[in-house]
């Protein structure tokens, strides 16, 4: 374990942050983590969406479920809004999850190509 | 198919989680004098009835009602067995419910760990509730992950999981890792 101080300093910066940004949380993004998503690659994605939204300070939280359900379509994201609106983004990777990032968390816009949505249009 | 066993780690934490653990004692062994790899996962959640314990092994066996069949744990015991190492399951519902598995260090098949910090990270990020107790044992040293102890640092219980937090906390780990493991067995992030 680091030092007691690393941890504060690493505090400090966190609520500079938190309070530099407008409105708590305006997203809740939630990765798939089963046996069946973390096979599929689900946690260089996670990884890669906690990595994105703090790079760029974006108001949201990521966590981590068991399986959605469609474990053929893993690694499964589902991002809800303020209003509880769910998108269901899926085969997932982390450079769809950069621009699924850039899209939805940074200018609020559905990232429709990689939604299930979209998926279920193209059958 | 998990190829790594950070995969393995983070799957059998979150059984932990989802049986409503409060606690969660994580254990990973890296070890050349042992010639030993392996994990070591305690929770106190409700656990498995004896009854189950051979059946939870079984990959057309699960509880869930949704599918028909449940692959962590098996999978987890087919690695081990390849790897001339050992899986023990037990368990005290409520009380103590342990699942140990090591593969043999040296062996061909034994896979490497993956991404040890994230691997810590993923855990800590997916169990909010309690108290998360991680241990990396290594043949010269012993590096520990509090939750308790980084809560209390920060003050905050909502601050440890900003994402910028973790990350930070993430190659916090990392950087303390590089000193004790040869970096060839594992990715340090990605």
């Amino acid at each position: 374990m680091k030092s007691l101080s690393d941890l504060q300093k690493i505090r400090d910066e966190a609520k500079k942050r938190v309070s530099m940004r407008e409105g708590n949380q305006n997203y809740r993004v939630v990765v798939g983590m089963a046996t069946c998503g973390i096979a599929a690659g689900a946690r260089p994605v996670l990884n890669a969406f906690v990595e994105e939204v703090a790079k760029n300070n974006y108001s949201a939280s990521v966590t981590q479920t068991g399986c959605i359900g469609m474990c053929t379509l893993e690694p499964i994201v589902e991002i809800f809004d303020l209003e509880g609106k769910k998108t269901t983004y899926v085969l997932v990777d982390p450079r769809k999850a950069i621009e699924i990032c850039e899209e939805h968390l940074g200018k609020g816009k559905v990232k429709n190509e990689y939604s299930v949505a979209s998926l279920e249009a193209k059958r | 198919m998990m190829q790594e066993l950070s995969m393995h780690v983070v799957d059998i934490v979150a059984n932990s989680i989802k049986a409503e653990a409060t606690e969660i004692a994580v254990t990973i062994i890296e070890s050349e004098v042992d010639d030993k790899r392996g994990f070591k996962v305690v929770d106190n959640g409700i656990g498995i009835k004896a009854d189950m314990l051979d059946k939870v092994l079984d990959p057309f066996y699960t509880t869930r009602t949704t599918r028909r069949f449940g692959l962590g744990l098996p999978l987890l015991k087919m690695t081990c067995t390849m790897c001339d190492g050992e899986f023990i399951a037990s368990s005290i519902p409520w009380e103590k419910t342990e699942i140990e598995a090591y593969c043999k260090r040296s062996h061909l098949d034994t896979p490497g760990w993956g991404q040890m910090a994230a691997m810590w990270m993923e855990c800590f990020s997916a169990f909010r509730g309690g108290r998360l107790l991680f241990t990396f044992e290594f043949d010269s040293k012993d590096v520990v992950m509090d939750s308790e102890e980084i809560k209390q640092a920060l003050g905050d219980e909502e601050l440890c999981y900003e994402p910028s937090v973790l990350i930070q906390l993430r190659d916090m780990l990392a950087n303390q890792l590089r000193e004790y493991i040869r970096e060839e067995t594992y990715e340090i992030i990605k």
